[in-house]
C-alpha cells in the first residue's frame, strides 16, 4: 500500500543527540546560565561553542516546546 | 528571601534562555529561573490559599507572590505529545506528569505578564485559526486547503506547497524524520495516498522571499532569509549552511500587522514566517515558541533585549 504524502515525503536522518556535551562548563545557579569552569565566562560567548542554529538543525526543541 | 519579579521556566539545555539571563543579570534585575530537567534540586513549597509560592534552592529562598510577580518567560512543552512510553519508568513518567501539571498550574499568577501564557500557546498553534486571524486583520494569505481527500480541486500542472497541520517530528526505530514544506506537484496529489491524515494544501508563491519576523509586544525583529543573495526554493531548513539572515525594517503596515496578529491571539511573543513576493508579502504562519536565539549572532539581532523589556514592562 502507497505511504502517506507526508510520510514519502519526510526527511528522515539520524536520531539526534538529546544532552550537549557540556564538560568545561558549569551552571550558574544563582544568575541562571552555563560558564565556563576556569574563566567564568558566558558559555553563550563562548567562541568554540557552535551556537544555537535554526530549528531542527541542532539539539534545541524551542520549537518544539509546544509539546515533548 | 528573595523577592522574584521574572520567574523563567526553562531547561538546562535551553541556551536560548541564558541570553535572557545573561542581560536580566545585567540589568540587575529580580529573577529566577527555574529548570524543568532538575526539579528535584528544588524544594517547593505553594500555599495555595495565599497564592505564594516559595522554592528553595540550596541557602537561598525565593519567593514568589502576585503583588511582586511582574513576568514570565515561559519556555515549557504546553502538553506532553507522549505520556506513555513502554520503557520509561514509573519515576519518569510521574515525574513528567506532575511537573508539567505544576508549571501550568502557575497561570494562577495571572496578573503577571506571560511569554506566554501556555494556554495561548495551546489554542495559537492551529494553523487555520492563525489563517483566519491572519487573513482578518488584513495578512494576505496564500490560497489554503485542509484536507485528505485526492477529490481536491486542484490544478494537475501547477506547483502546491503540502505541509503538516502539526509539527511532524516521527520516530523509525533508530531514525527521526521531519516532514518539511514541500513543493509537490498538483498531479502527484492528485495520486498519492491521503486519506489517513490530513494535510494542509497551499497555493505555491514564486518567485519568494522567506521572511522571519520575530514579535514581543510592540517590538519587530525582521530578517530576510537568502542564499548566495537570493530566495531559497522549498523549505530553507533544509540547508544547513549558506543561508544568510539579513536584518530589514519591514513596511509600517505589515509591522503594524504582525503586532496585531501576535495580540488577537493572547499571546506577547510569536515567531511569525512571511513569504515575500514582487513587493507583496504574505502570512505562513506563527510559531509561538519560535525560536530565535540563532539569529542573536547571525544577524546581529540583540531580541534578548527585547524579551527582556518585555519582561520589565517596556514596549508592553
Amino acid at each position: 500500500m502507497k505511504k502517506h504524502l507526508l510520510l514519502e515525503k519526510a526527511y528522515v536522518y539520524p536520531l539526534p543527540k538529546t544532552t550537549p556535551e557540556m564538560s568545561g562548563y558549569k551552571f550558574d545557579y544563582r544568575h541562571g546560565y552555563w560558564v565556563t569552569e576556569d574563566t567564568g565566562e558566558p558559555f553563550v560567548f563562548d567562541k568554540s561553542n557552535p551556537g544555537p542554529r535554526s530549528k531542527k538543525c541542532d539539539i534545541e526543541t524551542g520549537e518544539d516546546q509546544k509539546g515533548e | 528571601m528573595n523577592e522574584v519579579h521574572i520567574l523563567i521556566i526553562s531547561n538546562t539545555i535551553d541556551f536560548t534562555t541564558d541570553y535572557v539571563c545573561l542581560e536580566l543579570h545585567r540589568r540587575n534585575a529580580n529573577y529566577l529561573r527555574i529548570n524543568r530537567d532538575e526539579f528535584q534540586k528544588y524544594e517547593v513549597f505553594f500555599n495555595v490559599l495565599h497564592c505564594s509560592l516559595t522554592i528553595r534552592l540550596g541557602d537561598e529562598h525565593y519567593l514568589l507572590h502576585p503583588n511582586t510577580l511582574k513576568a514570565v518567560y515561559y519556555r515549557a512543552p504546553i502538553y506532553l505529545r507522549d505520556i506513555y512510553k513502554p520503557n520509561l519508568p514509573v519515576e519518569e513518567q510521574l515525574y513528567r506528569t506532575q511537573w508539567t501539571a505544576f508549571i501550568r498550574n502557575l497561570t494562577v499568577f495571572d496578573s503577571a505578564l506571560w511569554v506566554n501564557n501556555p494556554d495561548a500557546t495551546f489554542r495559537a498553534e492551529n494553523k487555520i485559526l492563525q489563517l483566519i486571524v491572519a487573513k482578518n486583520i488584513g495578512l494576505p494569505c496564500p490560497n489554503t486547503i485542509v484536507t485528505n481527500s485526492n477529490n481536491v480541486e486542484i490544478d494537475e500542472k501547477k506547483d502546491y506547497i503540502v505541509k503538516s497541520l502539526d509539527s511532524a517530528v516521527l520516530r523509525l526505530e533508530d531514525k527521526e524524520a521531519f516532514v518539511y514544506s514541500n513543493r509537490v506537484k498538483g498531479g502527484e496529489i492528485k495520486n498519492s495516498h491521503l486519506n489517513l491524515a490530513p494535510i494542509i494544501l497551499q497555493d505555491y508563491i514564486s518567485p519568494k522571499i522567506d521572511i522571519r519576523v520575530t514579535v514581543i509586544g510592540h517590538t519587530v525583529y525582521a530578517v530576510r532569509i537568502l542564499k548566495e543573495g537570493k530566495g531559497v526554493e522549498g523549505d530553507w531548513r533544509t540547508y544547513k549552511s549558506d543561508i544568510d539572515f539579513i536584518p530589514f525594517l519591514l513596511p509600517d503596515n505589515v509591522s503594524g500587522n504582525c503586532v496585531s496578529l501576535v495580540k488577537a491571539l493572547g499571546l506577547s511573543f510569536g515567531g511569525i514566517d512571511l513569504i515575500e513576493s514582487d513587493g507583496n508579502f504574505f502570512f505562513i504562519e506563527v510559531n509561538p515558541t519560535g525560536e530565535w536565539a540563532w539569529l542573536v549572532n547571525a544577524a546581529n539581532l540583540k531580541i534578548f533585549n527585547g524579551i527582556c523589556d518585555y519582561l520589565e514592562g517596556i514596549n508592553v
